[in-house]
């Protein structure tokens, strides 16, 4: 055993730089194809707007953010009765889920329809429900939007300004597969922030 | 098996023989007592060759992973992004090419200093998935994270061989497993996939040698497919729960002070009580401490459960950790916990805490450096004394 220990140990000498490089370039490189995934979306993809409501708390990790609940992230009514027809689950399950949009007259995103199934034209975004099963009446879809992370003194101005009544509207942009992407908050009609890509 | 004994009288016989020098057989018996042969020699001298610099040197690592966690959690806007980016890949390549050159250089605290940078290596990883998240407003959860933290921590622990990434790795695989929201079911992809994991690590574990990796691997397993035991520890929870303010605080209070007696009873040299009785300490003062923490804020104010978790480390580090390697990296363990509570309970006011964590870490790197030098000098006189002995 001891001679094994032995034997190994200049040969673990020799392969440890080359090994640890190879574990920096694969950390990096995962966080990198994380970067390169959400700029694609807000590159190329369509922008929505949404219309938002505010709560306020904070991540552990990534510091303060704006909790945004949105005006399509709740459903009920024919929308939700419509989807419920086309399950066969009878038990509450865990699913993904497609909205059709189409903007008002105001340009905010309505949505037209819920569908288990990608469409195949269109503006639509992708989202997850926790519960869908064929006597369902209410849904909630969680789009993966719910968050906009500021510095303490921005998020608290925005928090501020969202529970004094002014609009809040998240551009947001989609893309082919439906995946949503942040990319600018609007509060009365004024631009506040604009994502780059980088 | 090759024991040590065995090999320090070849190196007497070297030593008779004139194949190595009276300066060469010193250095080669104190490395073999030091454990720079670590894993495939058990030596009986290493436990008692513990010195304070290794603690000293893993507290320096933990607090600057500390800082670049809280710095990252910041959002410093001042900063562009991308320079925060490249600032994360400096970061994770000065640790991983840190500790492989640590390692290289060997020596005697060689093995602690490069698990002290792989640590910082991980903790870039992890500050660099947490700042894409703020960068693109992910809303996911940190649970949700946790799968990527587990895969790459664990790719990288297993590239570099390296304990404390393998056992960050199975932890963040037993956070995650346990949050998602059918944990309980046994017969899933996640839950082959975690056991499969699981599995994985214990293996290597094996192979390397590592035996704390191999507890880890345990508990993570047990903690990651049993959701259920929370709701025994409820169930007692409510009985606590009827129990009036006073006989709550006073309860944790005793079984403290009691952990902390039969620590200082066990101590070496005052009872030859074997383990059991050093650990059994531990584990009671553990457990009160954890109900301090839990009773933080309506019990015990922050500050007294605090210094109790870092007073706690300390003891165990200076009674026991000599003796002990186990009670030693208890110690260390629980030091981190108690870092990164209060990290989670004071992140509100995150930039002085990272400045806290930037300048504790300072002082312990420099700490470190001081004790090095003055061990060195010591080692130097011994070692010149012996050498005259010996002629």
């Amino acid at each position: 055993m001891m001679s094994q220990a032995l034997a190994t140990l200049p040969d673990r000498k020799r392969h440890l730089l080359p090994a640890a490089l190879l574990a920096t370039v694969l950390l990096s490189a995962i966080i990198g194809a994380m970067i390169e995934n959400r700029a694609r979306i807000l590159r190329d993809g369509t922008e929505i707007v949404l219309r938002a409501q505010p709560i306020d708390p904070r991540d552990l990790l990534r510091g303060h953010y704006v909790a945004l609940a949105f005006d399509i992230a709740q459903f009920e009514g024919p929308l939700v009765e419509a989807f419920a027809k086309t399950l066969d689950e009878d038990n509450a399950k865990v699913m993904d889920v497609y909205v059709t949009l189409a903007p008002d007259a105001n340009g905010i995103a309505q949505a037209t329809g819920i569908s288990r199934i990608r469409p195949s034209e269109g503006l639509f975004i992708k989202g997850q429900t926790l519960y869908a099963h064929r006597q369902i009446t209410f849904l909630p879809i969680d789009f993966g939007l719910s968050r906009f992370y500021a510095d303490p003194a921005r998020a608290q101005m925005l928090e501020a300004r969202m529970r004094q009544g002014e609009v809040t509207e998240i551009v947001v942009a989609v893309n082919d597969a439906g995946t949503g992407q942040i990319k600018a908050l609007r509060q009365a009609g004024e631009q506040i922030l604009v994502e780059t890509p980088y | 098996m090759v024991t040590t004994d065995g090999l320090l009288q070849q190196i007497e016989d070297w030593r008779n023989r004139g194949v190595i020098s009276d300066a060469v057989a010193l250095t080669l018996r104190s490395d073999l007592a030091a454990g720079a042969l670590q894993g495939g020699l058990q030596a009986p001298e290493r436990q008692n060759r513990f010195s304070f610099l290794q603690v000293l040197a893993v507290f320096a690592g933990i607090s600057f992973a500390a800082a670049i966690l809280v710095f990252i959690s910041a959002n410093w806007e001042a900063i562009p992004r991308l320079v925060r980016v490249a600032g994360i890949f400096a970061v994770i390549l000065a640790g991983f090419a840190g500790g492989a050159l640590a390692h290289n250089r060997g020596g005697r605290y060689g093995r602690l200093v490069e698990e002290a940078f792989y640590l910082v290596g991980g903790a870039g990883f992890v500050g660099g998935i947490a700042l894409v998240g703020q960068m693109y407003h992910l809303s996911g959860e940190l649970a949700d994270a946790m799968l990527v933290y587990g895969a790459g921590l664990g790719i990288a622990g297993l590239l570099v061989r390296s304990p404390v990434l393998g056992m960050l790795a199975v932890g963040a695989l037993a956070w995650w497993h346990v949050n998602l929201t059918d944990a309980a079911d046994l017969i899933s992809l996640h839950a082959l996939f975690f056991v499969a994991a699981m599995a994985v690590a214990f293996v290597a574990a094996r192979a390397g040698r590592h035996r704390w990796l191999q507890r880890a691997v345990v508990v993570a397993l047990v903690a990651g497919l049993s959701p259920s035991i929370w709701r025994v520890l409820e169930a007692i929870g409510d009985i606590y729960d009827t129990l009036p303010n006073m006989v709550q605080a006073g309860f944790w209070i005793v079984l403290f002070a009691a952990g902390i007696a039969m620590l200082s009873v066990t101590r070496r040299g005052k009872i030859a009580a074997g383990w059991v009785g050093p650990r059994l300490g531990f584990a009671v003062s553990l457990f009160a401490l954890f109900g301090m923490h839990l009773e933080a804020d309506t019990l015990f104010p922050v500050a007294v459960a605090g210094l109790a978790g870092v007073g706690l480390a300390l003891v165990v580090l200076f009674w026991h950790g000599a003796a002990s390697r186990g009670l030693r990296f208890a110690g260390y363990a629980l030091f981190v916990a108690e870092v990164l509570w209060l990290y989670g309970v004071t992140v509100y006011s995150l930039l002085g805490t990272a400045g806290f964590f930037f300048v504790l870490g300072l002082a312990l790197a420099g700490g470190a450096l001081a004790i090095y030098g003055f061990e060195k000098r010591i080692a130097a006189r011994n070692r010149k004394k012996e050498v005259g002995e010996g002629r």
